[in-house]
């Protein structure tokens, strides 16, 4: 390692920023995953399974 | 109005048929090199059995343990899994999005294209021509083919989401669409690289910077090669086999962003314990024990799809296969950050220990769900049933059998040997036990782990006469559907200026640019900053309340939306990855450096070097001495303070060699210094002598096991016949002064008289310490000498006897912070 790093305190704040931009946007990622209307979570789901024609052109 | 659509089943079945195929090569492969560690024989002296004596070697290039594993880890993971995925991506999106690919073409370039690529890859790297980085071994021009390949793949694949029938993206299309931008950025910035000849190149980055690179993209091509879009293959495939919608898809939602925000940190756990700046270790270390959450919930929300279908497990091969698959998914995950805890990773790291998890993931997380992914579409891409399920079932048990020997037996050789190698003999004043002695303790496990990999090679085995069976009971069929034609105006409705600055996304992005500024600016402004942020949080508060619909529909209207999405992606995972790498870029320089900073090569060592990264030498040997206590008194040198391996003494290396594993020693203080006198008493100019002598390093490249017996290292028989390649030494040169290499001018007739210099001095010493070349007996005296002196052994020499020289650099007045330099304001004073 360097006996001394001129910029390594400044370095150190990185983590604490990296924490930041995951919290708030898992936060709100997460709540508005969790916020998803059960319509809309069946309709989701059931996308893999449902092989016949849906009536998709509503506004 | 309704349309009738013909999927483009065929590049399914191509794709498919590929993925067997490369997958028992590469499998094969894994086999011959995992017996490899137990009998050097199997380096290419079988082959006189084999032959009766008509070919005679003790070793043979192009089939050691060095040029063939980088085959198989690159066939495994590109071809097997490579073109596994995009079968299953081929399929399963043109049924979530209701349309065909969108171009039959680019189809067909995309699946030749990377069939020739592997071809190429396995033609090359068992040459010997290799950049030398894990998984990125494939040389420039095939790297630039594979990024051609790869946009057309992309192109395809969006086309096909903007062409699509659906208006909502499933969350397997998200998965996908992760796997796709984040693998390019991946790929493109970890071989950035200025080519010297068509068959070699120079990485831009060097020393910790490259490693640091190196292991961004290579835990990521874990996350996003081998990981995402087979979650995106889960959540597919397994709610069509088990009949049912995926347990909880607010949960599937939340494991998508948790990956996106969190893989892409986890890099530097590879690194732990090195001169690694100690923040980026705690960085990836932080972030690979918060994997833990999401891995577990996207492993028990694959599981519990299954509830209530739990009984098919006995009678339906393709759900036991997908369970299992799952299964492996959890326990990988979970050993994987267990494995980035720094004192775990201290016994782990180098050892066997990390690459049992590695198979307990490919192994049993991808050969798993690609089997059962292949049972379950045979059938269907045939039209016809499984050949046999009690065949399919006999691979279930031969694999599982296979996976649990071989994770099991390298779970015992890499703890066994970790702990080994630090134990201290009575007294505790040095090491108990030689690393010979280790490596021949574990020997059993590898026996072991070789009969668990050959039981799984042959569980695929029989999965391909299986699928050959089907298909060939059936007819190649492509699936005809009616669909609801989606107008154009009822897709894609997100305008940009709308995804990318709408108030949601203002607010949080400025709030957070305001954060980080709270972190760069000098006194009082920071203070300012924070305000700034926390008045846009309550501005953000107060526009939600206001306009709550507006902001639900925003992230509703952004998961229908994909261009914008696929931009979001893009930000989360590009902001990961240089919150790492910048900062590196910025210290790794020589001016920063203070304390040990690495000599420069000689041309002669440059050549050896570029010769033991051809023979793959990184792939046993490491050239780090870790900041641990058994490192350094293994490796360091006795009475020498702080003797581990410090970042300035690898900072001119292009690649990077710090290795993954030790099969054999570390070889970071391998070297020493210029010799004095010869018998003579004339004065060494170039030539080295470091822990041992010349004449040592000929017979173990000669035959490892007569200076050290029990070794499983190959013998390099073609290194004594080889020259030197000098005539490319002036271009690498120039090279490596372009990417900041400090070389002192040399032309190129200086550059010749240092390499005939060091050589003859080399290959004099070799003369007189009476060193016999089997393959020439008659050569002696000066005819000897200037054999040896143009042969590449004398180069690798030249180089294993620099490793490890560096000189001290003292600075009398501290650098100054920077302009930007943030800790500006709480710096004191300098001393006058």
């Amino acid at each position: 390692m360097f006996q001394r790093m001129h910029v390594e305190d400044w370095a150190m704040s990185l983590p604490f920023i990296s924490f930041l931009i995951f919290a708030v946007l898992f936060a709100i990622v997460s709540w508005r995953a969790l916020r998803l209307s059960e319509a809309k979570r069946n309709h989701l789901a059931s996308l893999p399974l449902d092989p016949t024609p849906e009536t998709p052109n509503q506004p | 109005m309704t349309t009738s659509i013909t999927y483009d089943d065929n590049s399914v079945r191509r794709f498919m048929i590929a993925s067997i195929a490369w997958g028992i090569i590469g499998m094969l492969v894994g086999v011959l090199i995992a017996t490899q560690l137990s009998f050097w024989q199997m380096n290419g002296h079988y082959l006189e059995w084999l032959t009766g004596g008509a070919i005679k070697a003790d070793g043979i290039s192009f089939l050691t343990f060095g040029r063939l594993r980088p085959l198989h880890t690159n066939a495994v993971i590109f071809a097997f899994v490579g073109n596994m995925m995009f079968a299953g991506i081929y399929y399963s999106t043109q049924r979530l999005c209701k349309v065909r690919t969108a171009s039959d073409l680019l189809s067909a370039i995309h699946f030749w294209g990377w069939q020739l690529i592997i071809v190429a890859a396995a033609i090359t790297l068992p040459m010997g021509f290799t950049r030398g980085k894990e998984y990125a071994e494939l040389i420039w021009p095939i790297n630039i083919a594979v990024v051609v390949i790869w946009v057309i793949f992309a192109i395809n694949f969006f086309w096909t989401l903007a062409k699509r029938n659906e208006p909502s993206l499933y969350v397997a299309l998200w998965f996908y669409i992760a796997t796709i931008i984040t693998v390019a950025m991946l790929y493109i910035v970890n071989h950035l690289s200025i080519p010297t000849s068509w068959t070699h190149s120079y990485p831009i980055f060097g020393g910790v910077q490259d490693g640091l690179v190196q292991w961004w993209y290579g835990h990521n091509a874990v996350a996003f090669f081998l990981t995402t879009p087979i979650l995106g293959i889960m959540y597919y495939y397994l709610p069509k086999a088990a009949n049912r919608p995926v347990y909880s898809y607010r949960l599937s939602i939340i494991h998508f962003w948790s990956l996106v925000f969190i893989y892409i940190w986890a890099g530097p756990h590879h690194l732990l314990n090195t001169d690694l700046p100690r923040w980026l270790q705690m960085l990836g270390m932080t972030f690979s024990l918060m994997l833990w959450a999401p891995s577990w919930g996207g492993m028990l929300n694959g599981l519990l799809t299954l509830r209530g279908a739990w009984d098919t497990l006995r009678t339906d091969p393709v759900i036991k296969f997908f369970a299992a698959g799952v299964t492996f998914y959890g326990m990988a995950t979970f050993e994987g950050p267990l494995l980035a805890i720094r004192s775990v990773n201290a016994i782990s790291h180098y050892t066997d220990w990390t690459v049992g998890h590695v198979h307990s993931g490919t192994l049993g997380w991808n050969g798993m769900m690609a089997a059962g992914m292949f049972y379950w579409l045979a059938p269907r891409l045939w039209k016809t049933q499984l050949w046999s399920k009690p065949l399919a079932n006999m691979h279930f048990w031969i694999a599982m059998v296979g996976i649990l020997l071989y994770v099991v037996a390298l779970w015992c050789a890499g703890i066994t040997q970790g702990l080994m190698l630090g134990q201290l003999a009575e007294g505790g004043t040095t090491l108990k036990y030689e690393f010979l002695e280790t490596l021949g303790d574990i020997q059993i496990f590898f026996i072991a782990r070789s009969i668990g990999g050959a039981l799984y090679l042959a569980g695929f085995g029989l999965l391909a006469f299986n699928i050959w069976k089907t298909a060939r009971s059936g007819q190649p069929y492509d699936e005809t559907v009616e669909v609801t034609v989606l107008e154009r105006k009822h897709k894609d409705r997100m305008p940009w200026s709308e995804s990318l600055f709408s108030d949601p996304l203002a607010h949080i992005f400025l709030a957070m640019a305001f954060v980080i500024l709270w972190f760069f600016l000098p006194h009082h402004a920071d203070k300012a900053a924070l305000l700034v942020a926390v008045l846009l949080s309550i501005k953000a508060y107060y526009a939600f309340k206001s306009s709550a619909d507006q902001w639900v529909n925003w992230h509703e209207r952004m998961i229908e939306n994909y261009l914008p999405f696929t931009v979001l992606v893009f930000i989360a995972v590009a902001i990961g990855g240089s919150v790492q790498i910048i900062p590196t870029v910025l210290v790794n320089r020589e001016k920063n450096i203070e304390g040990r900073l690495q000599e420069i090569y000689t041309p002669l060592e440059l050549a050896g070097r570029d010769i033991y990264v051809s023979e793959g030498c990184y792939n046993c040997h490491s050239q780090m001495i870790r900041t641990l206590v058994p490192d350094v008194m293994r490796y360091g040198r006795a009475g020498v303070v702080d003797d581990y391996s410090h970042l300035g003494e690898s900072l001119f290396d292009h690649p990077y060699q710090w290795g993954s594993k030790r099969t054999g020693p570390d070889l970071a203080r391998e070297g020493g210094p210029i010799a004095k006198k010869d018998t003579q008493g004339t004065l060494y100019k170039f030539m080295r002598v470091g822990k041992r002598g010349n004449d040592w390093h000929f017979n173990h490249f000669l035959n490892p096991r007569a200076p050290s017996p029990g070794s499983n290292m190959p013998a390099f028989p073609w290194l004594f016949e080889n020259a030197t390649d000098v005539k490319a030494l002036p271009g690498k040169i120039a090279t490596q002064v372009q990417l900041g290499v400090p070389w002192p001018a040399l032309n190129q007739h200086e550059i010749s008289d240092m390499v005939e210099t060091q050589a003859q001095e080399i290959a004099q010493s070799l003369v007189a310490a009476k060193v016999y070349l089997p393959s020439k007996p008659d050569l002696q005296g000066d005819a000897l000498r200037n054999h040896l002196a143009k042969s590449q052994v004398v180069a690798v020499i030249a180089y294993l006897q620099k490793l490890g020289a560096y000189h001290e650099v003292k600075k009398a007045h501290p650098g100054q912070p920077s302009a930007l330099d943030p800790d500006t304001h709480r710096s004191k004073p300098a001393a006058p």
